[in-house]
């Protein structure tokens, strides 16, 4: 209606002709709303004032005085902030929103006589006047709303005008993140910051403003510009994509990136996904795509691309986690709500990380809400998870904070075995996180995380296990070229184990690892061709590898405590986005990695020429505290190029050095919480890889169908492995145990996934082989008389189908398919008496494999009544896990039982397990 | 250290106990068999016929041990003494002369099998010697079962001697609850099936069937060591646990320990065959493999052995005890022992008797254990029997008593 009444009064005034006032006036206003001021003015003066009230419904206070100005002034003063121009006429103040009432016709109005300044006009639109018939028929058709932005100003010569705004989700009233922001029609694009902002240069007049993310579906604003301006709005999480199981990646990424082998997993959208005992799992979806394997359900830890489960940086927040589950692996200890992103590096690591060889699994918290109190909880059969966001100065300072815990133990209860009842298993997770905007060059955040796992089977013995972590991170921009980001993180990981039994042996064993990281990260962008991203890294390792007290006035357990072992290892990196043409981009990383082993600590020399054992130490070397016992290094190379071969087919390619200074001491097929970690030193080299990858990405539908193929090929060198029955925990000498030996992988990984509509999901499949070889001159040193051998987590086929179906708004259903080869077992191939027992002889190692492994699982959200205002927003989550009752075995042991050899195969979740669950939010 | 063997018994009960999760047998199949040769010999200081096992690694699905058969096993000394073993049974190999292994020399064994391959060990020298202070029982609660423990303490002042291995013979009296000096006999048959008639006599046993005394030997290794021990003595090392309710402490028991010191290296190879056969979890993946001992084939190195020639000192001790000693009740007998009644002169359905208590004696083992006349003269006596291992402990026992025997 609105702009009806504009388009009138514009064409009746463009008649009159325009006129002066001469009239001078004083006046003062004190904390007044513009309206107010206008109605004022009106009064002082002999003018009458149009205009209309609603203009200035979000208008700001003036406090202003005028004296002996004229009226021009005045209004020219007052609405200098606003997108008001005025127009003086015959004893009226004619005010009108963003356009200006023009007293003459702008030149060129009638014709062409355009020949001279022809050769300018290139991308940048002349300086004309906004005139409704650029887009009055336009709006007609659709129908929707016009924006008008800014002020038209006469003595502008700005053609091109800046558009800046803030997009917010509309139920969460939080920044939109990386939302791809762009001007129908233009290559004028951008993407929205972490704050949510954008800014564009658009050329004057109308324009379309299109914003697409999967998320948020595709919005379009009509725009006219007049002047500079800006243009805030809130979207709502598109419906239709509201319960969509979607990998995140931002419009066309997946093509237009120099990574290789790069996963990034949407949190939001896996809340379809079916779950073990309703626990939302981010970490579980990731072992769904491509190159990312568990041992099985509850192994600890993540195999990428055929690298050992202690190869992988997990960060939260920055800060490393070094057993991100509970419950030995059933349920991670990453609580999904709090949870922003999660991105896998799998092939090219960003020079900014290091220190482990396989992988980056990088997890974000989200942001706290700045706008209001809100929170998101769920109620399973085993935890309840509640978190809750608050701001604490609105837009200033905000804080999460989150907890999830086991209800009671009773699973272990609910069995009537006698021998364990006295059993239990508890768990519980805890984060804290607090934003600080302190102003618009300077943000603060810091996280706070602690997890917990205690369980006791006998009643004579406790293990317990934690994480704590915190980060704190300082986000400083120098200008709109330079930006550093400081942080400060720290993490520790233990596990206890108490044995208070009936015998004179009861001992309280601990272990612990601490990290300490400053990191310093600058980012440049010199130019539109190169983006430079630099800085350095420094973390201090301290380990506690084991003390042992006796427990009790009659333990004859002798109190003993190995060596603290630190370390300190430093980086410096610098990486270059070079973007070459439209074509080509390239990624030059460059990491220079550093560790020195530190004292006080003492470290044998062994004889070169007999096998390490405790017969062949030669030296004993003592160090004082902080004396370098050794130190390691080298360049990290980390290179990826893409090229577009069409707009929707581009090929990737990567080369990727890294070195692992941190080692996790297993003497297990696969590890579990009370494997502790050792530190490179003189004895115990870090392990080294490099790995080169090649891919090729499309993308049809608009963007709706992703396809891609991404082959590597890995070799390690010094992988650790250990010799039989070694003895890891307490043990000085840990290197008398040790094998050494180089490993390869490689692999091929196809991803198809479908974002969008009613059906969507992913389904992608890996060959991938992973080979160890451990050899030695010594014979009693060969595993499989030194030859290369599969290695423990070598699966070669994997596929996973994930996939939702959506009925309707309310209902929808999904699907998981899951299908591995078993993992490679090392299997008698005979059996003997010895001292009266049956004992059974294995096999070279990993020669057989267990079972394939497959499983489906179904799931379906019902959500709640959409149409009703309620408090809070909840829905149903029903699934079952491994609907098909597949017994897959998770591993085959062999007992001696009254003298005779027992197989056994166990495995876990081997019926179908439904599951409700109760998820809010409000 | 305790700490592994804990946690894999921990685990394994999470794996049994998980609701979700199960643990099941398998009957083992070889898919592919590797013969290799098992050498198990252990020489101690104790003066006797020294015996060496050699033997063959045998298929899974199999119980029948493949021994090692007409080898030429010797012993050589570093004082270029021999010592020549003979096989006296199947795979079992005897000193010609009794001899015990002495401080200082070394000892190497020599294996030559009839295909012709020969092994040989490494130079092995005798431990010190450490004695068993006390053996002893006690009365405990070992994860909610109560039961006697028996115990080890060794002597003080241990010096060289760290690595233990223990091995124990356990000895039972059995008296059967129903005795009866006399067997029944079944004489004078006439027809078969329901119309059976016979006789029966009563006639007095050979040998008492009452008093039995049963062996058992252990199967587990015993290990330990005085690592991380802050005395210079083992005491409390856990050797067989007894439940409440186990027969064998129903009449008097005896068990004999036997202690033997070995190398390190031997205690190392002991320890990881235990930790491979031991429980394990689903959760706790041990990693297994070939167990390299101190015996290698002199053909080829890649050639597997499995065994260790173990020269040890050994110590021994015995005690006795029974129930009584303890706060514990009687605990049941070996078998479920129910008394049959049955009446000759009942021989109609549904339950002929005359026929059951027939076939109960002759072909099921039953004992006689009481008969009660019939007032009718015509008639004949019912008869209380009851099953074998309950009426005469022969059956499954021996009636020999030891000659360490103390009652």
């Amino acid at each position: 209606m609105k702009i009806i009444k504009i388009t009138c009064l514009f064409i009746l005034l463009s008649h009159v002709a325009f006129c002066q006032s001469k009239e001078k006036i004083s006046i003062t206003f004190n904390e007044v709303e513009i309206v107010e001021a206008l109605s004022e003015l009106e009064r002082v003066s002999s003018y009458k004032f149009y205009f209309n009230k609603t203009w200035f419904n979000n208008s700001f206070l003036i406090s202003k005085s005028f004296n002996d100005v004229s009226l021009e002034d005045v209004l020219t003063e007052i609405l200098e902030d606003t997108t008001i121009n005025y127009f003086v006429l015959n004893g009226k103040i004619i005010l009108t929103n963003n356009n200006i009432i023009r007293d003459k016709l702008p030149p060129n109005f009638f014709g062409t006589e355009l020949t001279v300044e022809a050769e300018e006009i290139e991308e940048e639109v002349d300086k004309v006047p906004v005139l409704k018939k650029q887009y009055l028929n336009r709006s007609k058709i659709n129908k929707t709303k016009i924006f008008y932005i800014g002020k038209e100003s006469e003595s502008s010569s700005q053609k091109m005008i800046t558009l800046s705004g803030y997009i917010k989700d509309e139920k969460t009233k939080k920044p939109i993140q990386n939302l791809d922001v762009f001007i129908q029609g233009t290559s004028i694009n951008t993407v929205t910051n972490n704050l949510g902002y954008y800014s564009l240069k658009v050329p004057m007049g109308f324009n379309v403003l299109e914003i697409a993310s999967l998320a948020y579906g595709k919005h379009q604003k009509q725009i006219v510009v007049y002047g500079k301006g800006t243009l805030s709005f809130q979207l709502s999480e598109a419906t239709e994509q509201l319960e969509e199981v979607v990998i995140k990646s931002d419009r066309n990424e997946n093509i237009k990136s120099a990574t290789v082998g790069v996963t990034k997993i949407d949190v939001k959208g896996i809340k379809n996904i079916p779950l073990i005992l309703g626990e939302r799992d981010v970490l579980k979806v990731a072992t769904t795509m491509p190159g990312i394997k568990t041992a099985g359900e509850g192994a600890l830890g993540y195999s990428v691309r055929g690298g050992k489960v202690d190869q992988n940086l997990i960060l939260f927040d920055g800060a490393a986690i070094y057993n991100p589950s509970h419950f030995f692996g059933v349920f991670s200890a990453i609580n999904p709500f709090a949870t922003g992103s999660v991105d896998i590096y799998k092939g090219s690591i960003p020079a900014e990380f290091g220190g482990k060889l396989s992988s980056v699994i990088d997890i974000s918290t989200k942001e706290a809400n700045m706008e209001k109190f809100s929170g998101e909880g769920n109620i399973g059969p085993v935890t309840g998870n509640l978190l809750i966001e608050t701001p604490i100065i609105k837009d200033k300072i905000s804080v999460l904070v989150g907890g999830r815990a086991t209800y009671s133990d009773w699973v272990l209860k609910a069995i009537s075995e006698e021998s364990i009842k006295n059993s239990k298993a508890n768990f519980y997770d805890a984060i804290i996180k607090f934003n600080y905007k302190i102003n618009e060059k300077n943000d603060l955040q810091a996280t706070g995380y602690y997890s917990n796992d205690e369980f006791s089977i006998t009643s004579d013995s406790v293990y317990n296990y934690s994480n704590r972590i915190g980060s704190i991170k300082w986000d400083h921009k120098f200008n709109d070229k330079n930006r550093l980001t400081t942080q400060l993180a720290s993490s520790q990981y233990k596990f206890n184990i108490i044995y208070d039994g009936i015998f004179n042996r009861n001992f309280d064993f601990g272990y612990s690892i601490n990290e300490t990281e400053l990191k310093l990260k600058a980012k440049y962008l010199y130019s539109k061709k190169h983006k430079f991203s630099y800085g350095l890294s420094s973390k201090l390792y301290s380990i506690k590898p084991g003390d042992i007290v006796p427990l009790g006035g009659e333990s004859v357990i002798e109190r003993k405590s190995v060596d603290k072992e630190r370390g300190l290892e430093s980086a410096l990196f610098i990486s270059n986005l070079f973007e070459v043409n439209d074509k080509l981009l390239l990624d030059i990383g460059f990491r220079y990695s550093f560790y020195a082993a530190l004292g006080a600590s003492t470290q044998n020399v062994y004889d070169p020429t007999v096998p390490i054992s405790a017969e062949s130490i030669i030296e004993t070397k003592t160090y004082e505290e902080n004396e370098v016992i050794k130190t390691y290094g080298g360049p990290e190379v980390r290179f990826s190029a893409r090229y577009f071969l069409t707009p929707s087919i581009s090929i990737k390619g990567g080369y990727n050095r890294t070195i692992q200074y941190s080692h996790l001491l297993s003497s297990n097929t696969t590890a579990s919480p009370v494997d502790s970690w050792k530190l490179s030193d003189l004895n115990i080299e870090p392990q080294r890889a490099e790995q080169f990858s090649l891919g090729l990405y499309k993308n049809f539908d608009d963007g709706i169908h992703e396809l891609s193929i991404e082959g590597y090929y890995k070799k390690m060198k010094n992988l650790l492995d250990f010799k039989i029955g070694a003895e890891l925990l307490l043990n000085q000498d840990i290197e008398t145990e040790l094998l050494q030996g180089d490993g390869k992988a490689y692999g091929i990984e196809f991803l198809l996934k479908k974002k969008e509509g009613r059906l969507n999901g992913w389904l992608g499949y890996s060959y991938s082989r992973s080979f160890v070889k451990l050899d030695s001159e010594f014979l009693t040193n060969q595993i499989n008389s030194g030859d290369y051998f599969a290695a423990n987590q070598d699966r070669p086929h994997d596929v996973s189908l994930v996939s939702n179906y959506k009925l309707t708004k309310r209902y929808s259903f999904s699907l998981n398919f899951n299908y591995q080869s078993g993992r490679p077992i090392t299997y008698p191939v005979g059996k003997y008496i010895y001292n009266g027992e049956e004992q059974v002889l294995y096999s070279d190692r990993n020669k057989f494999r267990i079972p394939d492994y497959y499983r489906l699982d179904l799931g379906v959200n019902i959500e709640g009544n959409h149409k009703n205002v309620k408090l809070a927003h909840s829905f149903w989550n029903i699934s079952v896990y491994n609907v098909l009752g597949r017994n897959n075995p998770y591993s085959v042991f062999f007992v001696n039982e009254n003298g005779q050899i027992k197989g056994y195969k166990s495995s876990i979740f081997s019926i179908p397990v439904p599951t409700i669950t109760y998820n809010f939010k409000f | 250290m305790r700490l592994k063997k804990i946690y894999y018994n921990v685990l394994f009960l999470v794996s049994l106990l998980c609701v979700f999760s199960c643990t099941e047998p398998f009957s083992l199949v070889t898919k592919s068999f590797e013969d290799v040769i098992i050498v198990e010999a252990t020489i101690t200081d104790e003066l006797k016929h020294q015996q060496i096992k050699v033997s063959r690694t045998f298929l899974l699905e199999s119980d029948k041990q493949v021994f090692e058969k007409n080898a030429i096993v010797k012993i050589e000394t570093n004082t270029n003494e021999v010592y020549n073993f003979s096989e006296t049974q199947d795979g079992l190999y005897t000193s010609d002369i009794a001899f015990k292994a002495i401080e200082g020399l070394s000892y190497k064994l020599s294996i030559s099998t009839s295909d012709g391959s020969s092994y040989s060990s490494n130079e092995e020298f005798l431990p010190p010697k450490a004695e068993i202070k006390n053996l002893y029982g006690e009365l405990v609660n070992l994860n909610g079962k109560i039961g006697i423990q028996v115990l080890v303490d060794s002597n003080e002042n241990l010096g060289d001697a760290n690595f233990f291995r223990y091995e124990y013979e356990e000895t039972y009296k059995i008296v059967v609850p129903f005795y009866n000096e006399y067997n029944a006999l079944i004489t004078n048959v006439i027809g078969s099936g329901k119309d059976i008639e016979y006789d029966i006599e009563f006639e007095l046993k050979a040998q008492q069937g009452k008093i039995c005394y049963s062996n058992n030997y252990s199967t587990e290794i015993l290990l330990a060591n005085v690592d991380g021990i802050n005395e210079n003595a083992l005491t409390q090392v856990p050797i067989r646990f007894i439940p409440a309710n186990d027969p064998v402490i129903r009449e008097r028991y005896s068990i004999l320990v036997k202690q033997y010191v070995q190398s390190a290296e031997a205690y190392n190879f002991y320890d990881i065959l235990k930790e491979l056969s031991a429980d394990e979890s689903l959760l706790v993946d041990n990693q297994p493999g070939f167990i390299q001992g101190n015996m290698f084939s002199l053909q080829s190195s890649s050639e597997k052995v499995i065994g260790f020639f173990n020269v040890s000192t050994v110590s021994t001790k015995r005690i006795f005890f029974d129930y009584s000693n303890f706060e514990i009740g009687l605990p049941t007998y070996i078998f479920d022992c129910d008394l049959t009644v049955l009446d000759y002169n009942i021989d109609e359905e549904p339950t002929n008797e005359k026929l059951l208590l027939y076939e109960s004696l002759l072909f099921n083992g039953y004992k006689y254990v009481s008969h009660v006349e019939s007032d009718n003269p015509d008639l004949k006596p019912t008869y209380t029997i009851v099953q074998s291992g309950c009426g005469d402990c022969t059956t499954f026992s021996s009636n020999i008593k030891p000659a360490f025997w103390e009652d």
